[in-house]
């Protein structure tokens, strides 16, 4: 109970009939770096101005540090605020900025000065004291900014995409920087940012927002490895969603089944029957393709042919509906671990319809057969698809991830 | 194609130079023309007889027209700082109000501008009249200050419209009160403009005339209604000596408020957005 610093409970807000905040729950541990990630307009920035005491919920509680403080005045509260354009004074100097909280606090000169250049010498600006803010590049005013937020060592630091207005080189390293930073000072940091790279690198935990809700709020492995619906495997990573119907159930895996194809899921983390409808995701990385003349049994190397080294057992063409209960099947008992096997002959079908290269990842953009799209993102530039192809688009069992189960536990 | 392109700006400019050649000959020309008599040895206004500041002198000596002077510069400096008070609480304080009025009192309160003086200093006369006050500097100061406020007022919305909230917003963060933000940053950042506004309720206080008739009393008067019955007993290079003044006293004014406006921090920080690029030279040394 001790280590949590910050609670919002059912906080509710709107904006003439919008409402922009439904309901949101949120408990932030001391010293952790927690990042509220969305898409625009899902009521982040809001958040953030309701802890900060910029805005009054319209019902709910604020609890910071034990205490109720949703009604208290901003000044009153041990939170400070980065904004987006920095918001340093203009008519102020960097020392002058930095040090406005300990003037008003009457603190002595000397101490001040100390303080000063400490702040300054932790963002890297040893010597900038006497600029103007209109003489500093983007990346120093964000220092100042930060600066100026932390000489009052606030509880909880709050930022609202504090990098958004910086190039990518600088952001990356800006991201580096603010990570040590928070580390050192240990203070608890609330962060905005839209970009999902940034929140999976830098933070403790993860709060994906939708609505003025949180979807699923959980440590960047756990919200990209396992999103509990489809909005967070859409959101983080861009994953691509399935749905389809459960046509059998073995242990650890269960078959799934859609007009493309069938596919294998892990069944291990979440109980299906056979007949369910679900909704699976599976990011573009875990997607494999093959070519879909490699599923041909004419094919030279193709498992049925003798001379196949590794899959001497194979069966014949697995979509053909005779196979489905042949006791050579994958799903059969008795071959239900030969990863080999399911790797090769689930599969959707589709067509390759784009692809696109950058960074060093070559984007797969393809048509299952009912027209729905899906991303398989592969390593390597020379790949033998081009638009047109027919392929078979297949993965691990235990990279789909099955979203949107109803909550019953 | 560029050819018809051309032509047009061509007469485009040929308009702005004819207007330009017109607004100098009408406004400038006579001002020039009185500074020019104002050293003229002769009484007779329209024959040159040699370069003399005796008008100057003449002046200086005139007992009632350096009272009126005196009264001008009182009058215009009381009405201008009181106005700059009012007008700059208005102006920071109405967008705070939660009054369904509120357009309305905007809309009243920059109509002054729009209204005709001579209308405007019947209004006042009626006023004060009922009010039973007495005409004099203090009827004379109500209304110049009346006046005045519009222009401090939306010379500071104006100014306000340009400051981001967020300012006030990380000042109450870093733990100032309304009041501080106030005096540390809302009132520094406006500045210019109540400084602009000043002085340009300075010397439209000082040069007033129409209103002034109506309100002044018997005993008082300002330098341009000095001027302005003088006329009636025909112009001496006298009145153009200080004509001269005041025209340099106003110049003087005009030329410190822009000065004053051109030099806030607001503008300058526009630098900020071109200064943009340079950021790449951060990531290789992130000291700068
Ligand atoms: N003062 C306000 N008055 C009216 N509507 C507002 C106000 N502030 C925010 N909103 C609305 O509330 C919603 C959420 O706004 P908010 O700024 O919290 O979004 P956000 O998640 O921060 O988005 P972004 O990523 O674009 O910054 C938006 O639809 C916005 O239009
Ligand atoms: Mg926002």
């Amino acid at each position: 109970m001790t280590d949590i610093i910050l609670q919002l409970v059912q906080i509710r807000k709107s904006f003439g009939d919008t409402t922009v905040l439904d309901g949101l729950d949120l408990s932030v541990r001391r010293g952790e770096f927690i990042t509220l990630l969305g898409p625009s307009g899902c009521g982040k920035t809001t958040t953030l101005r309701i802890i900060a005491g910029l805005e009054i919920p319209d019902s709910g509680q604020v609890i910071l540090e034990g205490k109720d403080v949703t009604y208290d005045e901003p000044n009153k509260r041990n939170v400070n605020m980065v904004f987006q354009n920095y918001a340093l004074f203009p008519h102020m100097n960097v020392e002058q900025n930095i040090s406005y909280s300990l003037r008003l606090r009457r603190v002595d000169k000397a101490t001040i000065r100390k303080t000063v250049e400490e702040a300054l010498e932790l963002v890297q600006l040893e010597g900038f004291e006497k600029r103007m803010p209109n003489e500093l590049s983007g990346g120093q005013q964000q220092r100042v900014a930060i600066a100026r937020a932390i000489v009052n060592q606030p509880a909880i630091l709050l930022l609202d995409e504090p990098l958004g207005a910086l190039d990518l080189q600088l952001r990356r390293q800006m991201q580096m920087e603010l990570k040590r930073l928070q580390k050192r000072l240990g203070v608890t940091f609330i962060y905005i940012t839209h970009d999902q790279e940034e929140a999976l690198n830098m933070s403790d935990r993860i709060a994906v927002m939708r609505n003025g809700q949180f979807e699923q709020i959980g440590t960047p492995a756990e919200v990209y490895s396992r999103p509990k619906t489809s909005y967070v495997a859409r959101f983080v990573g861009s994953a691509n969603i399935l749905t389809g119907t459960i046509t059998g159930v073995n242990g650890k895996l269960a078959r799934f089944e859609n007009h493309n194809g069938i596919a294998y899921i892990s069944a291990q983390d979440a109980p299906v029957t056979a007949g369910q409808k679900v909704t699976i995701a599976v990011r573009g990385e875990m997607v494999k393709l093959t070519p879909e003349y490699l599923d041909h049994p004419e094919r030279p190397g193709h498992p049925e042919q003798p001379d196949h080294p590794q899959y001497p057992d194979q069966p014949e063409h697995p979509d053909h509906p005779e196979h489905l209960h042949h006791p050579e099947y994958p799903d059969h008992p008795k071959h239900i671990d030969r990863r080999e096997h399911l790797e090769h002959l689930a599969g959707l079908r589709a067509v390759v319809k784009d692809k696109t290269f950058a960074g060093g990842v070559l984007q797969v953009t393809l048509e299952l057969s009912d027209g729905s799209e899906m991303v398989s993102k592969l390593h390597g530039i020379d790949l033998p698809f081009a638009p047109g192809d027919r392929v078979i688009a297949s993965w691990e069992p235990e990279n789909a991830v099955l979203v949107d189960l109803e909550e019953t536990a | 194609m560029t050819k018809t392109a051309d032509s047009k700006v061509l007469k485009n400019r040929t308009i702005a130079n004819v207007y330009l050649g017109l607004m100098i000959v009408l406004m400038y020309v006579p001002i020039v023309l009185v500074i020019i008599y104002s050293f003229n040895e002769s009484k007779i206004s329209s024959v040159w007889a040699g370069f003399s500041l005796k008008w100057y002198e003449e002046l200086f000596r005139d007992r009632s027209m350096l009272d009126a002077a005196i009264n001008s510069l009182i009058l215009a400096t009381v009405s201008s700082f009181l106005a700059a008070i009012i007008g700059t609480l208005a102006a920071v304080g109405m967008p705070k109000a939660k009054l369904i009025t509120k357009g309305l009192i905007e809309y009243i309160s920059t109509l002054p501008i729009m209204i005709p003086e001579i209308i405007l200093g019947m209004v006042f006369l009626a006023f004060f009249t009922l009010l039973r006050l007495p005409f004099g500097m203090v009827t004379l100061t109500i209304a110049h200050t009346s006046f005045c406020i519009p222009y401090i007022y939306m010379l500071v919305k104006a100014r306000l419209v340009g400051i981001p909230k967020s300012y006030a917003e990380a000042a109450r963060g870093l733990g100032a009160t309304e009041w501080n933000v106030f005096f540390d940053i809302t009132l520094p950042l406006i500045m210019p403009a109540i400084v602009s506004g000043m002085l340009l309720s300075f010397a439209m206080s000082l040069d007033d005339v129409v209103i002034s008739v109506f309100v002044t009393g018997v005993t008082t008067n300002t330098l341009p209604l000095k001027i302005y019955t003088q006329l009636k007993t025909g112009v001496t290079p006298k009145t153009n000596a200080l004509c001269t003044l005041m025209f340099v006293i106003t110049l003087v004014v005009l030329l410190l408020s822009s000065w004053v406006s051109r030099k806030s921090p607001i503008t300058t920080g526009r630098r900020e957005t071109h200064e943009k690029p340079s950021e790449n030279r951060l990531s290789v040394d992130p000291v700068g």
